[in-house]
């Protein structure tokens, strides 16, 4: 027995090596491939807002700029890249900000002194809109669904969550939210009174060409 | 004795090799990501353009082999024009966006039915010539490219810039003839025009009388179409 450990000694010293040099690549790997956060779309969680709030305080993605009911108009008034402004006929002001797209600017809009309303149009490093499927998972299913839009079409669904102040407008066929709305907790018919022209002003086409 | 020590030498290192190896390989596998979102399976294309060859003698199912699209309800005529129409784009990346869709003809006003299907009026499918029948189809599976397609494989957003600065492309989206969105008609548009070059704008409810991207018209357009598509 001794006599073949002192034959193959230099193998044994080569497989000791061996295996020091493999946990170590191995412990070298497992770090590297530890989860990296998820990309920069992901909600800040927030407890779950009742309907009788003023305020809304979730963070929906790192493009959200205020907080409806919180964040006041002259602070608005201070942010970089406001490329165009208006008074609305409600006598709010709507303030633009440059967008993916040119069609629809990220908004802002202030009354009395206050933020009341926001549009993003969101897109992650790669170029596309969050997936709504992690949205929902991070905020539950909506209060109401609304399907089609004047601007987009029969196919986008407006998913309204009115008590806690936010609503996505996605693209179902391909789980991609193409807005996100914050505005003031309301209930599902103040929201679209108010914030859903869009979806109220959409009517099903005679033929769907 | 040294031969023996040898490959026991060779057999050790592999081993402990091969273990970092294969966990490399297991990583890179589980993380790579596919880029298009498209639901269907490309169809294996020839890349031809050009002319058609003969079409077989069931030219429907030999659409469905080399297209991946199933037309139900065509007359033979009809089938025999998306056979030369197909094979005429087969070369762009037409059908790698547009994937597996079965078009139906039938009787009641026209439809997209999700990413795989679309179903057309009958009257407008029989009543077309081979330009007009042309644009309907593309059209039509236009729609497809546009709501089945990640923004960064179907160039949505560069597309609606392009709606800003070039205006409506044709008269059928600018005032929307049906009551259909007119970022969507004209997305359409961009894809059925980009492919049926020199083709005036022709529509049910109108026409501005023009080829879309004829003389330098809608630049912006032609530059996101050739995005989409690739080279027509």
């Amino acid at each position: 027995m001794f006599e073949a450990v002192r034959q193959f000694k230099g193998i044994f010293i080569l497989i000791g090596v061996g295996v020091i040099t493999t946990i170590l690549i191995g412990i070298i790997l497992m770090r590297n491939s530890q989860p990296t956060p998820p990309p920069s779309t992901q909600p800040t969680p927030t407890p779950t807002q009742g309907p009788s709030q003023t305020s809304q305080t979730d963070r929906i993605g790192p493009l959200q700029k205020t907080y409806p009911g919180v964040t006041s108009a002259e602070s608005v008034k201070q942010l970089d890249n406001i490329i165009d402004s208006r008074t609305r006929e409600d006598g709010g002001i709507e303030y633009d900000f440059s967008s993916v797209t040119q069609l629809r600017n990220n908004t802002i809009i202030t009354s009395e002194d206050m933020v009341v309303f926001e549009r993003i149009i969101p897109t992650t490093s790669g170029g596309n809109p969050p997936q709504f499927s992690e949205m929902k998972i991070q905020y539950g299913t909506a209060e109401h669904i609304r399907k089609g839009a004047a601007s987009y079409g029969e196919f986008i669904e407006t998913h309204i969550y009115a008590s806690r102040g936010f609503a996505f407008v996605v693209n179902p066929l391909i789980d991609r939210v193409y807005e996100i709305h914050v505005f003031i907790p309301t209930t599902v018919d103040g929201y679209l009174s108010r914030w859903g022209q869009d979806i109220t002003s959409y009517k099903e086409p005679e033929e769907h060409l | 004795m040294k031969s023996i020590r040898t490959i026991i030498f060779i057999l050790t290192i592999g081993f402990f090799l091969s273990i970092p190896v294969a966990y490399l390989h297991a990583q890179l596998k589980t993380t790579s990501k596919t880029v298009v979102t498209k639901v269907g399976n490309a169809p294996d294309l020839p890349g031809l353009g050009g002319p058609a060859p003969e079409p077989p003698s069931d030219i429907r199912q030999g659409i469905i082999d080399t297209f991946d699209i199933t037309l139900n309800g065509f007359t033979q005529e009809k089938l025999l024009m998306a056979w030369n129409k197909f094979h005429d784009i087969s070369h762009t990346k037409f059908f790698n966006l547009v994937g597996d869709v079965t078009i139906d003809v039938w009787d009641q006003t026209s439809e997209q039915q999700g990413c795989g299907a679309i179903k057309l009026r009958r009257g407008l499918v029989n009543d077309a010539n081979q330009t007009l029948f042309n644009i309907i189809l593309i059209h039509e599976l236009g729609h497809v490219i546009y709501w089945c397609n990640d923004p960064s494989v179907n160039y949505m957003y560069e597309h609606e810039n392009s709606f800003v600065t070039d205006k409506p492309l044709t008269y059928f989206s600018a005032v929307s003839c049906y009551g259909t969105s007119r970022i969507t008609e004209d997305y359409a548009e961009t894809i059925a025009y980009y492919l049926n070059p020199g083709v005036v704008d022709q529509t049910a409810c109108g026409s501005y009388n023009v080829v879309p991207y004829g003389n330098g018209r809608a630049p912006a357009h032609f530059e996101v179409a050739k995005k989409i598509l690739g080279e027509y």
